[in-house]
């Protein structure tokens, strides 16, 4: 993805601001319902420290849910193409929590831990988790016969056969998992602060505020909370394929394929 | 070549392979090769070569009947022999050099030890410009040749191939055969060559197996009195031409 090729989707951006803009003002839409591009505009550095702030503690929480997501879920993965018979036993209850609602759980993480961010951190950590773990397991155990047999002519250990074979082998799935991960850890983060937010650090994370300023009608922050929650989610993907471009993007063909569109 | 006085550097006797299922992909099998000889197996599809070449290697285990390299037994002969499989079977994340170095780190060598066996193994094979590609860089026969300069850095005494050439297009498959000699003739490891190919079967080896299948066994052996040194123009000759239709006349003679 080159800058060039972001142009054309640049455009329609401004043609549907302007649209929207124009549509508002025309039929003299309310505020409390949609507000006009020109007033969230003026409304976000007027609130830039609240936006901040509510960024700073989304952030911190779906930041935790997704390192703790990743690390747990590529340990488990490893686990898993170790041993058949654990992976056999405890797999179909990663197929089970991808299944669960976490939405649906969530009352119990709060009767556990109480309100505030660490249950929203443990709120979007189960939800990114699944995606990593089986992603992770996919990769680290298809690998090829002959690559497996090459080690153990070599006379290689399961450690040096994991952490010379199978971990490099599975980076290319793991980065999918990450990816789906780096979005659901926002998603997570943000509701997770709808049921276990707490105001208690200034003005609460993105979730909670936007619970707060539904309540006070308060449409064009509420607006305004909806970009900066998508600046967060983006800045989290983008911060997993630079990644991810740094450590497969020299040998795997997903990365080289986009380079020779 | 220190075992070239004895005379059976492998030697395999009654093997048999039975997988749980009791299919026996090989019985009975008995075949010796001595100390430097170059000896192809050919033989149809599903007649147990792959197999006898995983388990040679220890890859696979032995039903029964035993085989000895060098009086060792498989597992203890991982030390001396190096196994080239069909695909090239890179690590797509290392470079050449690193993916020769994977070898030499199985051996437990030093870095700068490391180092100066990979300059000197690329060199050997020509592949000295290219140690900083990645494998996808790559053409299928220039794959084939990390492959193969990787199993000859750890200077082995035995050398298993299992149609390491299958892949690859005729022009390339005969340029390899040629420089596979070349390197066989400096360094003189023994060769047990499965191969599809009569021609190549033909060029390559000191003697060949023809196997029969189910249960795999050995059926016939041929040798192969072709001059030591080997040449691209052997292929137009009429000794080689001529050996080349013995051998597949008696390969079309295995009862199936």
């Amino acid at each position: 993805m080159s800058l060039a090729s972001l142009r054309l989707p640049f455009l329609v951006f401004c043609v549907f601001v302007l649209l929207w803009q124009v549509i508002v003002t025309f039929f003299k839409v309310p505020d409390y319902l949609v507000p006009s591009p020109l007033q969230i505009a003026a409304l976000i550095p007027a609130r830039i420290g609240d936006l901040t702030s509510a960024f700073i503690i989304t952030g911190g929480e779906a930041l935790g849910g997704f390192l703790s997501s990743a690390i747990v879920g590529v340990a488990v993965g490893m686990f898993f193409s170790v041993s058949a018979i654990i992976r056999r036993c405890l797999y179909p209850y990663v197929v089970l929590l991808q299944t669960i609602p976490i939405i649906a759980i969530s009352p119990l993480i709060l009767l556990w831990l109480g309100n505030g961010s660490l249950s929203v951190l443990c709120i979007s950590f189960l939800i990114s988790l699944p995606a990593v773990i089986v992603n992770a397991t996919q990769g680290l155990i298809s690998v090829e016969i002959n690559l497996l047999n090459l080690f153990r002519m070599g006379n290689a250990t399961v450690p040096v056969i994991l952490f010379k074979l199978r971990l490099p082998h599975a980076l290319p799935h793991i980065f999918v998992g990450l990816k789906i991960a780096a979005g659901a850890s926002v998603v997570g983060a943000l509701v997770g602060e709808t049921f276990a937010g707490t105001s208690a650090l200034g003005a609460g994370g993105l979730g909670y505020s936007s619970i707060y300023a539904l309540s006070q009608l308060d449409t064009p922050y509420l607006f305004a909370l909806i970009l900066t929650s998508s600046l967060l989610g983006l800045l989290f993907f983008f911060a997993v394929v630079i990644l991810e471009r740094r450590m497969v993007g020299k040998w795997h063909e997903s990365i080289l394929g986009d380079r020779l569109e | 070549m220190r075992d070239s006085t004895n005379p059976s550097f492998i030697s395999i006797s009654h093997l048999s392979k039975e997988y749980p299922n009791d299919r026996k992909v090989i019985g009975d099998l008995t075949f010796a090769a001595t100390a430097g000889e170059f000896v192809s197996v050919l033989g149809a599809s599903g007649c147990g070569k792959s197999t006898l070449l995983k388990m040679i290697a220890g890859l696979s285990p032995v039903s029964s009947g035993s085989i000895q390299i060098d009086g060792m037994n498989p597992t203890n002969a991982r030390e001396i022999m190096s196994f080239v499989f069909q695909d090239p079977t890179l690590l797509p994340w290392r470079t050449v050099a690193g993916n020769v170095e994977l070898a030499l780190e199985f051996e437990g060598l030093s870095k700068a030890l490391r180092r100066t066996r990979i300059e000197s193994v690329l060199k050997l094979v020509g592949l000295r410009e290219v140690s900083s590609y990645y494998p996808r860089q790559l053409s299928g026969g220039m794959k084939m040749r990390v492959s193969i300069a990787r199993a000859l850095a750890t200077t082995p005494r035995l050398l298993l191939m299992d149609e390491p050439f299958g892949a690859l297009d005729e022009m390339t498959r005969n340029r390899l055969n040629e420089e596979l000699l070349a390197l066989k003739d400096a360094q003189g490891w023994t060769t047990l060559f499965v191969t599809h190919s009569i021609s190549e079967a033909v060029f390559l080896s000191d003697r060949i197996v023809l196997m029969s299948a189910n249960p795999g066994k050995v059926h016939e052996e041929i040798a192969v009195p072709l001059p030591a040194r080997r040449t691209a123009e052997l292929r137009s000759e009429p000794a080689f031409l001529s050996l080349v239709g013995k051998v597949s006349c008696a390969l079309a003679a295995i009862p199936s």
